[in-house]
């Protein structure tokens, strides 16, 4: 009797809080009402319904874990719905994909992914369903239905350089995608990464598009080391082995952050941005909250996490700009963002990226 | 053949036909699998079109780009075998046949760098010899010596191999020079015979097969090795080799798996095809001179050269072992990461240990630390009982079909690591069961790796027990199940807890055959390490590193112990 009545306290005692903690979490919302956060609706009742119903789904990412944690976190704080994610890189995560889904046992509600091309795929492949979130009529044209494919894009990162403030003098560094062909960054002071994914093919084809083939030729005469993926690059600049490198804003303001004495430099000709990628999957087991969190993510509440904990930028008019470490880009109506031509993307994908290989003296 | 016993039959033979049925969707399906991949035109993926039949990958291997890693990886082959051959016999000859002093130091020499893994060496000397921030540059550029030593070079590939391989060739020689007849040496000088003489046409001679085995061995384990040239292939010179191209081929997106399978299978074939000839070689020689009679060979004196001996080998110990533990500690430890004179590498001001212990209590690390234990005890109970049951039917049945059984056990040692782990990834995508994503599929990839060592391990103390002592068990009515468990396991305890314990240290260590295989969930330590080397922090992979090897070295010495008191 005695341990069916402590029983019973103890379970108040684990009940209680969490209705006080979701009373403070959730301020705006019922069981019967609609989702609402800050005065913008992110599900009407029913799909609010389905969506506590369903109380979490699963995420198949290519961000990287940090990203993929600050989101869901982000996200869990406004909703109280949970996020499972199952983080990989983007050529893993295809594969894995498209095995489960011919086996029948795709585990993904919800596909977030960094290349153009790998998204494509997945649409060919009948994955993908297609879902028109709250705010979407407000989205830009060039960030819906990227070659018709069922999925749009809900941020861009952006290409920018990076310099090592021990090595190179204020006067120096350069400020355009243009100087780095001078001649003082010749013989192994350059930094450069390998076409391997989304980012760094799209920095390579607005190259070629706006300075022609032979700006890559001319970086390639530079002789730069070239790494296989952004973080590494940026690592050897902290480190000193290079002078000069591309980077990805958010991991060269990480390495500062961590006591590398490098800097982002925001090129005048642009930052180049490349896509991110989301859409539902055709047989998610969990839509519902899924839905919820595309709606969530164009919404202002969405965006901004963008921005602020993602360091990325959002692609809604009127969001705030990334906050990369301690510095707040300008935002998108303000900041020169450049993008390549998203068709080329796909198509030009294998003929530049073997050509580039042969430039850079990769393949013989 | 009657009904009754049609039936006895099938029940006799079930559990074999259960063993081959094992062995096929373990070993076989997944090497057949990368054939059929390499000539298709899309990768292998249930449910999905099969692809057309096209030799075209095939003939892409030919392109300068594949022939340029092929060659770069025949050159770190020969090179790092030659490098660790040196090492290794030259320290096995001074412990086993000299009177050097420090005997305890040679021994240590020998081994130490095993507990390194050539993926936590490759990662120290990426520190260590970068050609700008470089610890070792930074302190020759302090003392104002004008050269640079670089690692991102062919050579520094071949230096780490030769270190990372060079206890291998040690342990095989050491034995062989321990167990050598000493009365041919005896005479040959008794008729007159030099010192050297005696040395370059008796001892020589005798070791060859040990020696040549182990060049073999190594030389493969060389060439299909994957971390060491993706750690320094691409710091600065781009040096593309066999299994790193492969690896990169699998990482890029879309990724490009045929062509990836067709490397392998070039890989493959360059493996087959040494260890054929290692086994043509051995089976011409006669063993007779090595048979250890319990005579003690002579040692011999080395004279004036006691102490440079012993010189060099402290040399070689700072090199292999001391050098990288520092290089790691200091990158691990440090709280700057841009290092520029001496004084920046030396100031322990920035040092931090705390660094460690975050790292330690960190969740990822934890995570990974569990699974590699669940992973390595895993490989150990299961891969023992897979590798008894195949021994038991190969050396005491006269099961049909035993020597095939052998054969394919003994396969997976011809097939590179990286190759075997792409296969496994296939198969268990295209079998209806989940086992991609699970602790369970790098559990059986490292079962599968390392077969031919459990095999031969457990072969070796089976034969030892004879026959009848079961049989008489078997006679008196108990079942073939009991009798074994009853009988042949008690008697040969020792040699399954020790096998068992091999396995599950290689498990422990393994990257190659299971980096295709892990998912966020299942991450082990070595991946780890890779993983954060992959995404620039540099740091924490020097830190999990540290931790890493201290943790393997604690195993070692337990087992160790383990060993000693059984013997």
């Amino acid at each position: 009797m005695r341990s069916v009545v402590s029983k019973s306290i103890r379970r108040c005692f684990a009940v209680v809080p969490l209705m006080l903690a979701s009373a403070f979490v959730m301020p705006e919302t019922s069981l019967s009402e609609d989702l609402v956060i800050n005065s913008t609706t992110i599900a009407d009742a029913e799909l609010w319904a389905a969506a506590q119903e369903d109380g979490s789904f699963t995420l198949y990412s290519s961000q990287s874990p940090t990203a993929n944690e600050a989101m869901s976190t982000a996200f869990n704080e406004a909703t109280g719905l949970t996020v499972d994610t199952v983080p990989a890189t983007a050529a893993r995560l295809y594969e894995r994909i498209l095995s489960e889904a011919g086996a029948g046992v795709l585990n993904a509600d919800l596909i977030w992914i960094t290349d153009a091309a790998l998204i494509a795929g997945l649409a060919t492949n009948n994955v993908l369903a297609s879902y028109e979130p709250l705010g979407y009529d407000k989205l830009a044209a060039e960030f819906k239905a990227p070659n018709n494919g069922p999925y749009f894009i809900p941020l861009q990162a952006v290409n920018a350089l990076s310099y090592n403030k021990e090595l190179v003098a204020e006067a120096d560094v350069p400020k355009k995608w243009s100087d780095l062909l001078d001649p003082k960054w010749a013989d192994r002071k350059l930094g450069w990464t390998q076409v391997t994914g989304g980012s760094n093919w799209s920095r390579e084809l607005w190259l070629r598009e706006t300075y022609g083939q032979e700006y890559l030729e001319g970086i390639a005469r530079q002789k730069p080391i070239i790494s296989d993926s952004n973080a590494v690059t940026t690592e050897l600049l902290s480190r000193g082995e290079v002078m000069v490198a591309v980077g990805l804003p958010a991991s060269v303001a990480q390495a500062a952050a961590d006591g590398a004495p490098v800097e982002v430099i925001f090129p005048e000709d642009g930052m180049i941005a490349y896509n991110q990628y989301v859409a539902l999957a055709a047989s998610a087991k969990k839509p519902n909250a899924a839905k919820v969190f595309l709606n969530w993510i164009l919404s202002p509440g969405g965006q901004e996490a963008i921005a602020l904990k993602l360091g990325n930028y959002p692609v809604m008019e009127g969001a705030p700009g990334p906050l990369v470490g301690e510095r707040t880009l300008p935002s998108r109506d303000e900041a020169l963002i450049v993008q390549p031509n998203e068709e080329n993307l796909l198509k030009l994908r294998e003929q530049y990226q073997e050509e580039w290989l042969r430039m850079m003296g990769i393949t013989g | 053949m009657t009904g009754a016993a049609t039936l006895r039959l099938s029940v006799h033979y079930l559990p074999l036909g259960v063993l081959a049925a094992l062995l096929f969707v373990l070993i076989l399906m997944p090497i057949g699998i990368i054939v059929y991949a390499s000539l298709l035109d899309t990768p292998p993926r249930p449910g999905a079109v099969v692809g057309a039949m096209t030799f075209d990958h095939y003939r892409d291997l030919l392109n300068p780009a594949n022939l340029t890693a092929l060659k770069n990886s025949l050159i770190i082959g020969f090179g790092g075998t030659a490098g660790a051959l040196v090492i290794g016999s030259a320290l096995a000859w001074l412990s086993a046949r000299t009177n050097a002093p420090a005997k305890v130091l040679i021994r240590i020499a020998g081994v130490a760098p095993m507990f390194m893994s050539s993926l936590v060496t490759a990662l120290a000397w990426s520190v260590l010899a970068s050609p700008i921030s470089g610890q070792l540059n930074v302190i020759l550029k302090s003392i104002g010596l004008p050269f640079v030593i670089d690692i991102y070079t062919l050579s520094g590939i071949i230096f780490v191999m030769a270190i990372s391989y060079a206890p291998y060739v040690y342990l095989l020689i050491n034995s062989a020079l321990s167990l050598m007849n000493p009365d041919f040496e005896d005479a040959a000088s008794i008729h007159g015979a030099s010192r050297w003489q005696t040395i370059r046409l008796v001892t020589i001679p005798m070791v060859m097969p040990a020696a040549i085995g182990a060049a073999i061995l190594v030389f493969v384990l060389v060439v299909e090795n994957f971390p060491v040239p993706a750690i320094l292939g691409s710091g600065g010179e781009r040096i593309q080799t066999i299994p790193a191209f492969l690896f990169r081929l699998m990482n890029v997106a879309p990724s490009r798996a045929n062509e990836a399978a067709a490397l392998g299978i070039t890989l493959t074939i360059i493996t087959v095809v040494l260890v054929w000839l290692q086994r043509i070689y051995l089976a011409r020689r006669s063993y007779t001179t090595v048979t250890g009679k319990g005579l003690r060979p002579r040692l011999i004196d080395l004279g004036p050269w006691r102490w440079p001996a012993a010189g060099l080998v402290t040399l070689y110990l700072l090199i292999a072992v001391v050098l990288p533990f520092l290089a790691l500690s200091q990158t691990a430890l440090s709280t700057r990461r841009f290092v520029r004179t001496s004084g920046d590498l030396f100031n322990f001001a920035t040092y931090d240990f705390s660094r460690l212990v975050t790292l330690a209590a960190d969740n990822r690390f934890q995570h990974a630390l569990s699974n590699s234990l669940l992973t390595a005890a895993g490989c150990a109970v299961l891969g023992g009982i897979l590798h008894f049951t195949i021994a038991y039917y190969v050396h005491r049945t006269r099961a049909p079909g035993r020597g095939l059984l052998e054969q394919i056990a003994m396969l997976p040692l011809s097939v590179p690591a990286l190759v075997l782990g792409l296969g496994f990834l296939w198969t268990w995508f295209l079998l209806p069961i989940p086992l991609y994503g699970t602790l369970f599929i790098l559990i059986l990839a490292t079962a599968v790796r390392f077969m031919p060592q459990g095999f031969r391990a457990i072969s070796s103390t089976i034969v030892q027990v004879h026959p009848d002592l079961e049989d008489s068990a078997y006679m008196a009515g108990a079942s073939r199940l009991r009798s074994i468990c009853t009988i042949t396991a008690p008697l040969i305890r020792t040699g399954l807890v020790s096998t068992a314990l091999l396995l599950g240290i290689l498990a422990m260590r393994e990257l190659s055959s299971v980096i295709f295989l892990f998912t966020h969930d299942t991450m082990m330590l070595a991946m780890v390490i890779f993983d954060f080397w992959e995404t620039g922090s540099v740091a924490r992979a020097a830190g999990v590193s540290l931790l890493y090897s201290f943790l393997l070295l604690a195993i070692t010495v337990v087992v160790g112990r383990w060993f000693q008191l059984r013997e």
